[in-house]
This record gives C-alpha cells, structure tokens and sequence, in this order.
C-alpha cells in the first residue's frame, strides 16, 4: 500500500473516530433531573448516565453541590449507591435528605486527615485545604468508586487535578457506567476540560446591599446555571433558572 | 432434597457439667445447677450486661430475677425433690436429709449404705456450656460439611446438613447410627433426628415420646407417678428418620412448645386452645400478625415451608493458617508483596480444600531484632480468591504509617485465630513498647491465620437482561473492602440520622465494615450491601423532617472574629481562606438544649447571605455573645 493510500485510510479512520465521539454512547441514558429548565437545557433532556460532569461556581455556598445532589436524585431509581467522597469531613447528609437523596443509599467516604503532614489548618479558615496525603488518598477513593459497577453516582468537592488524573476518571467512567460529579472553583474555568458537562451556577447577586448586614424575611433564592460544554455538543447557548424555598432547601424550577 | 440432621442433648448443662466434672475425678451423681446472685446494677446497664441465655432463664424461671434459682437438675437430684425454677435456697432446704429421731429408729447398715448421696449445687456457666457443644460439633465434622447450633436461647442441639452424605455411610440410617455410637463412645447422651426441614428435626427431638404422640400422652399421665424421673427423661427412640415428604404429617400432633415460638407467644396460643403443631399451622395466616411476634411469623413459616432456613455453620476449630520463613533476611515492600502473595496462596488452597471462605486475615512479620509488626485485612463478602486478599493486604501495605498504627489492633484480632509460629504471649510481651516499620527492618519468618466464613450463595449473573438489571451487589462488596483496605474500616461509613437537636450530633456515621468482622454476622453485612444498592421504595425519605440545613457542616464550629458583638450582625466571615462580606440575614432559628445535657447548646442559628450570593450559617451563642460559622449552603 502506497503512503498516500496509508494516510488517506488513517485520515478516514480518525474522521471516524472524531465524529463517534461527537454522538452520545450507547451505553449513557439521559435520566431527566425533574427541574424542567435545566432539562431543557441539557442535550438529551437530562443527565447522561456513565459520565462525567462538573458542577462549578464562583464561591462556596452558591448550592452547586445542592444542584448536583438535586439533578441526580432521580438516578438513584436505579440499582447502585451514592458515594461521596468527604475530604473535609464536613458533608451533613441531613442536608441531601431535602434534595431527595435516601440515606440508606449514601456511602460516604472520609479519608483520615493525618496531622502529620505537610500542611495543617491556617488562618481562620476551617475549609482550607489540610494535607495533601488525604486528597491523595481522596483522589484514589474517587477512581476507585468510579470504577465500580455497584456505584450508581460519586459526588465529590474537587479543587485541583491533573489532566492525567481527569483522563483516568474519564475512562473509568465509560467502562463502568457510573455518573461522576465533581464540584468545583471557578479558578479551573480556564482550564481543559475532560468532562462530558461542565456547567456553571451562580447565585443571583443584588448592587443594592447596604453597608451594613439587614435582617430580611427569607426570600426564595433565585439560581442560574450555564451549560458551558457539552462534549455531544450544546443544544442552546441559554441559561436555566431555578430558585430555592427557603425554608425547605427544596430546588424547584422557573 | 435438603435433609436435616438433628442432634439433641437432653439435659445439656447437667451433661456438660458432668464432663467438667469426670475432668476433675469426680464422681458425684446428684448434681444442680443454678444461677448467679443477680449483680444489683442501672437499668440501662442490666439489659447490655446480660446475655442472651440469662435473660431466657429469667423469664422461664421468676424465681431467678430475684436470686439464684435452679436452672438443671439431674435424675438422682430429682429424685430429692430438686426442681428447676426452684429458689436456690428452697432447694438446698429440700436436699437436706431430714433429721430422723434415732432413739425411735436406728438405720439400718444396708440403708445407710443405699442412702443417696446429698445434691452438689453448681453455678451455671452458660458459656462453657455453649464452648462445649462448639467441641462437640468437632465430633461430627466427618459425617457433614456444614455443621451449627440451633440459634434459640440455651442451645442443646447440633444441626448437620447431611444432603447426599448419607450413601457414603450406607444409608442415613448408618450414618445416625455410625454418629451416634461416636457420640456415646465420647460419653454424650443424645437424641438424633433426620428430616426435610430443620425446623422439623428439632422439633421431633425436643418433644417428648415424638413416634407416637397422642398414644403416648395418653399414658403419660397415668404413668408418670410410677416412672423414674430418669426413665422419663430418655426417649424411647434414639433415632427417628423421617422418609422424604412426610415431616409435616410427623410433627402436626407434636405440642406446640415444640415450634421454637418465644414464651409470650406459646402463652397467648395456649390461651387461644391451641395445643398441636397441626393446630398451630391451621390457623388462618393473615390474623397471626396481629396476635404473635414477628419471631413467631417467622418460625411458622419454617415450619409450613413458606421460607427456607439455612444452618449457620460452625467455623471449624483448627485455625487456617500459613508460614513463611528463610535463612536469608527479606526486607522492604517488594519482599513483603512477594511473601504476602505467598501465604496468601497458601490460605486459599486451604480454603479451597475445606470449602470455605476467609472473612479476615491476620499476618505477623517477625523482624530480627524481635520486634513483631502485625498487619490485618478484612473483606465485606467472604472470598477464596487469593488475589482479593492479596490485594487487600497489600494496598494496608502501602498507606504511610498504617503499620504502626496496628499495633494496638494485634491483640484485639488474636481472639480470632492462634498464631501458628509466635504464640500470643510472646508477641504482646515483645511488642511493648517497641514499633517496627516492614520498610526497614529485615524479618525471616511471616505467619498468617484467617478468619473462615461459609462461602456466600454464587449470584448467578443474567444473561438476557440488560445490564441495568444486575444487582451488582458483589462489586460493591469488593469496592468496600479496597477502600476500607487502603483508608482504614473507619473511613467508609453509613449515615443514619439521630434524634438530636444540636445539629452536629443529629446524624450517625457508622462504618460498613466493622474493626472485628467475627463480631457482625455475615447476614447483617449483606444486609447493608442490600440496602445500598437496591431502591428502597417510590419516595422513600429517611427523615421527615426537612428544616434548611447547610449541607457542608463543621464539625467544630469556626468562630468570627468580628468586632460585631452582641445582636449586632457580623460584616464579613472568612470561607475557604476568601473574605466574604454578609449582606443579609434570616430571621433567627433557636436550637436550645436542657441544662442537664453533657454538651449544654444555646444558640440563635442565621442564614446569612453574602453580597455574591452565597449563603452560609451563622449562630450566636447566647451566653456568650459570640458569633461562630457553623456550616455552608453548598
């Protein structure tokens, strides 16, 4: 064969690849979330099983991690537990209870934080990394559980990975058919990325804030989540909005 | 066919006390039994500090709440007047010769002679009892691959599960004969059945006069004022087989104290007439539930064969064990991999060959110096594969500084097995004070025991169904022993809410796998696999309570250093080494406990917005006044 002919086949063969890779896998199910405006948003009508997605925003206590909880409820329908991967020690599963999530199909996992390392508690703040020996052993629990077939979904609070460390859990969830959220920092939006969803949410902000803090009557908690990519491609450049009862936690859809 | 084999000790504590005693050269015959003083303890306390078989003796025995009571007697202590449920005190007084006047009548030499001799009162030790039955049980390994207790309170039987064993001793007749030779050779009494069910076979061993009941009870009254207390006692028939298909009709006249029901239970069908297993089976299902426990449901349910019943095996006596040892030092991880690899092929051999399972190993690496380093791992489900246990113990290899931290753990696991070549004692002795580190230290001998467990029922896999149908209940199990290998037990846990108003206690971590897997029964463990894995219901939520909670919660609360004092708000708050300026606040929610609680809580609880839109939870504490960030809206 001639090398003309060889490139012209390879060329072929990696067109084929590109654009298999483009359509959903067979193996992935679009389960709908139950919020209509973000099923709306997302390509299939919901979140695709055996997949990867990230939950981002710009600072802790925007409820993406609630969102996430949320969107994947209607997954747990299905065979397979809900893992959680608790580096902090700081996940109150009374809290998941609102978003639907049974505690008899939570597993959690807290990796010991060993005192030892190289980093302890800083400053005043509780939610600062602690060592990097448990966010190690974080990040292998977390391919670990991806790994699983009895794994339905893995939730976990993931500040920094490497592209290898992303690639493996991408693998490791097309094999196994387990859906992996990881809630992220804005700081990773200029990063690539390996997930099959990225999407962004972002509490509603006011300018009319006073200098000093007001007691208000609670009022419900306005949401926006952006699709920012989608690796079957976007369906709508839009945004979905949600709010939150206050006193209920519960998300609900405009 | 399943068939059953049901061994039966009439009499066991008086059986087991009179092997201690033959132990000890003594030949006494009129022996009692009785309880220990009750130890005047809490309420709370009594109920965790008493076994099983305490609390079943007083409840059967009144007497026995109050003090010691007799639990067993033998023939010749019968014949005193000695009863069981008697107050140990009422007894003594009935064994006690009456004093005869001897001016009136002087005995006889030939009557002192055949006087019988005054009654010897012992204290019940129902755990030897049970270590003694587990010893017998050795006896009959031969004769059966699975081998268990009755799982009722004071346990006397042995069950064999004998399906297909009995062509390889001539019959099942041969094999109960061949047994029970064995056994009265070894100086037991016993009464053996074989039937289809086990619920069956104990039933025809634990009623009186089984072959022909109604016949039998018929003469029963008019006879036992001329019979023996030893006569009646033994049973007529040592062996009773039950041909395929015919237990029903066998035990249907058999009394209904003979269906394993709990006493609460056989009073209320006593009340109701209802004397016989047949009658007991006639009832009407759908009204038994309203009137017996949910035990008795049960037991009626094995006994009509509604449900199956499966005999929890014995674990076998004689550990499954594996050494390794060399002239040339072995030193580092590579060696300590290459050796692990090596007894942990040996101990599946083993198991293979004994058809078992290993729920837990144990190893210890001698190091030259002396020093001991121990090293466990367990498994969720019971496997032979070598490479599982393998791997389990290799990835506890790997985590930094778990071999030190397991030292406290050797003595805790060396319940479960001998060590085959350092015995317990000099390796607690060896161990003080001393910490060793496999990395370092080269060591020439390695021994490994394991914890055998029944092998789990094979999940056969659907070949049809798309894959969403299959319980992958099994890799679960795996993905929980990896993590709990590597992390530690304590690491991977359930959730379970707590009826507690301070939020930080109102919920439960519990690990999957606990730290001595010989303390949990298997079934429990596949019990919480089941419930993770499978759909509980349409909408079923655990807690119906559904107050906004933060879903990321400091365990300790991290206090805002604010120049906010008192029931003014603070301006900003420090999260995830961010500055955050807080913008609005809720009404307060109050979460106050009793004064005389352990850890006294009053507090006002905020949410509080951020000018960015976050929302976080604040609380005052009241009798401070200080302000404290207790958890995040994530």
């Amino acid at each position: 064969m001639s090398p003309s002919a060889i490139r012209a086949e390879t060329i072929q063969a990696l067109r084929q690849q590109l654009v298999s890779s483009t359509k959903p896998q067979s193996s992935q199910r679009c389960i709908p979330t139950g919020l209509n405006s973000l099923d709306r948003l997302l390509p299939g009508g919901g979140l695709p099983t055996s997949s990867l997605i990230e939950w981002i925003s710009d600072d802790a206590g925007q409820a993406a991690a609630s969102l996430a909880l949320r969107s994947l409820s209607p997954m747990l329908a299905l065979p397979g537990c809900l893992v959680i991967i608790d580096e902090q020690h700081d996940f109150y599963a009374n809290a998941a209870v609102a978003q639907g999530i049974p505690l008899s199909r939570l597993m959690l996992v807290r990796p010991q934080i060993s005192t030892t390392g190289q980093s302890a508690i800083h400053g005043r703040s509780r939610f600062i990394r602690r060592t990097s020996i448990s966010h190690s052993e974080s990040l292998w629990a977390l391919e670990q559980s991806a790994r699983c077939p009895g794994v339905r979904a893995v939730l976990c609070w993931l500040d920094r990975a490497s592209s290898a460390i992303m690639r493996r859990l991408q693998l490791a969830v097309e094999r196994s058919g387990v859906t992996v959220m990881l809630v992220r920092p804005a700081s990773v939006l200029s990063q690539a990325s390996f997930a099959d969803l990225r999407l962004h949410v972002k509490a509603s902000d006011a300018s009319e804030w006073s200098q000093q803090p007001q007691m208000r009557t609670q009022q419900q908690r306005n949401l926006s989540v952006r699709l920012l990519r989608s690796r079957h491609g976007l369906q709508h450049d839009g945004t979905a909005h949600l709010f939150q009862n206050p006193w209920e936690e519960q998300l609900c859809s405009c | 066919m399943k068939r059953v084999l049901c061994i039966r000790f009439a009499n066991w504590p008086i059986q087991c006390l009179r092997h201690h005693l033959r132990e000890i050269a003594s030949t006494s015959t009129s022996l009692a039994i009785h309880t220990a003083p009750p130890i005047p303890v809490d309420d709370r306390q009594k109920k965790s500090s008493l076994d099983e078989d305490t609390r079943f003796i007083r409840k059967l025995f009144p007497a026995a709440q109050g003090g010691p009571a007799i639990v067993a007697v033998s023939p010749d202590a019968w014949a005193k007047g000695v009863r069981p449920g008697m107050p140990l005190a009422e007894a003594r007084s009935m064994a006690q010769p009456i004093a005869v006047n001897v001016t009136r009548r002087r005995p006889s030499k030939s009557e002192s002679a055949t006087t019988a001799p005054s009654v010897e009162f012992h204290e019940w030790q129902p755990e030897r009892d049970r270590k003694v039955l587990k010893s017998v049980a050795e006896l009959t390994r031969r004769y059966a691959p699975i081998v268990g207790l009755d799982d009722v309170p004071l346990p006397d039987s042995l069950l064999l599960d004998i399906t297909g064993c009995g062509p390889l001793f001539g019959g099942e007749a041969g094999l109960a004969e061949s047994l029970l030779r064995d056994l009265r050779q070894a100086g037991w009494s016993c009464r053996i059945a074989v039937a289809q069910t086990v619920s069956a076979v104990w039933a025809l061993t634990h009623a009186e006069f089984a072959r022909r009941p109604d016949a039998n009870r018929a003469n029963l009254d008019r006879r036992r004022p001329h019979r023996s207390v030893s006569e009646s006692m033994l049973h007529e028939l040592p062996i009773q087989i039950v041909p395929q298909g015919q237990h029903l009709a066998e035990i249907n006249g058999l009394p209904v104290s003979a269906s394993r029901l709990d006493l609460n239970d056989l009073e209320i069908l006593s009340h109701l007439g209802i004397r016989s297993i047949g009658q007991l089976l006639g009832l009407p299902r759908e009204d038994l539930p309203a009137r017996l426990s949910a035990n008795a449901i049960l037991r009626i349910q094995q006994l009509s064969e509604t449900i199956d019943e499966p005999i929890e095996p014995l674990p076998e006596a004689n550990p499954i064990a594996a050494t390794w040892s060399s002239d040339e030092p072995a030193c580092g991880l590579i060696d300590v991999r290459h050796i692990l690899q090596f007894l942990t092929d040996q101990i599946a051999e083993q198991l293979v060959r004994r058809r078992m399972a290993c729920s837990s190993l144990s190893c210890v690496f001698k190091c030259n110096d002396g020093s001991l380093v121990p090293l466990n791992g367990s498994v969720v489900k019971p496997t032979q594969s070598s490479e599982l246990l393998h791997e389990v113990l290799c990835l506890r290899v790997e985590t930094e500084g778990t071999l030190f931290a397991l030292e406290d753990t050797l003595f805790a696991s060396g319940e479960s097995g001998g060590d085959a070549a350092v015995s317990e004692e000099d390796m607690k002795s060896r161990l003080a004070g001393k910490v060793a580190s496999l990395d370092s230290q080269p060591f020439s001998v390695a021994s490994m025991t394991a914890s055998v467990a029944p092998i789990p029922v094979a999940r056969q896999r659907d070949l049809f169904s798309p894959a969403e149908h299959i319980v992958p209940q099994e890799e679960l199990a795996t993905l929980i022993t990896r993590l709990s290998g590597r992390l530690g037990a304590s690491s991977v846990l359930t959730v379970r809410g707590h009826a507690d108003p301070r939020p930080e206690f109102s919920q439960l971590c519990e690990p999957i796998l606990p730290q001595d897997p010989s303390s949990v029964r298997q079934s429990t463990l596949d019990t919480s696999l089941r419930r993770l894995i499978e759909p509980a219901g349409s909408t079923a939520i655990d807690s119906p309570a559904m107050v906004p909670r933060p879903l990321r919660l400091l365990a300790n609360p991290q206090p805002i250093f604010s120049s906010a004092v008192g029931k003014h708000f603070p301006t900003e708050v420090i999260v995830a080494g961010k500055t955050l300026l807080l913008a609005e606040f809720s009404a307060a929610e109050r979460i106050q406990t009793a004064w005389w609680t352990d850890q006294p809580c009053h507090r006002d609880y905020y949410q509080a917005t951020t000018r960015s839109g976050s929302r976080l939870w604040l609380f005052r504490e009241l009798q401070s006044n200080q302000w404290f960030l207790h958890g995040v809206f994530d």
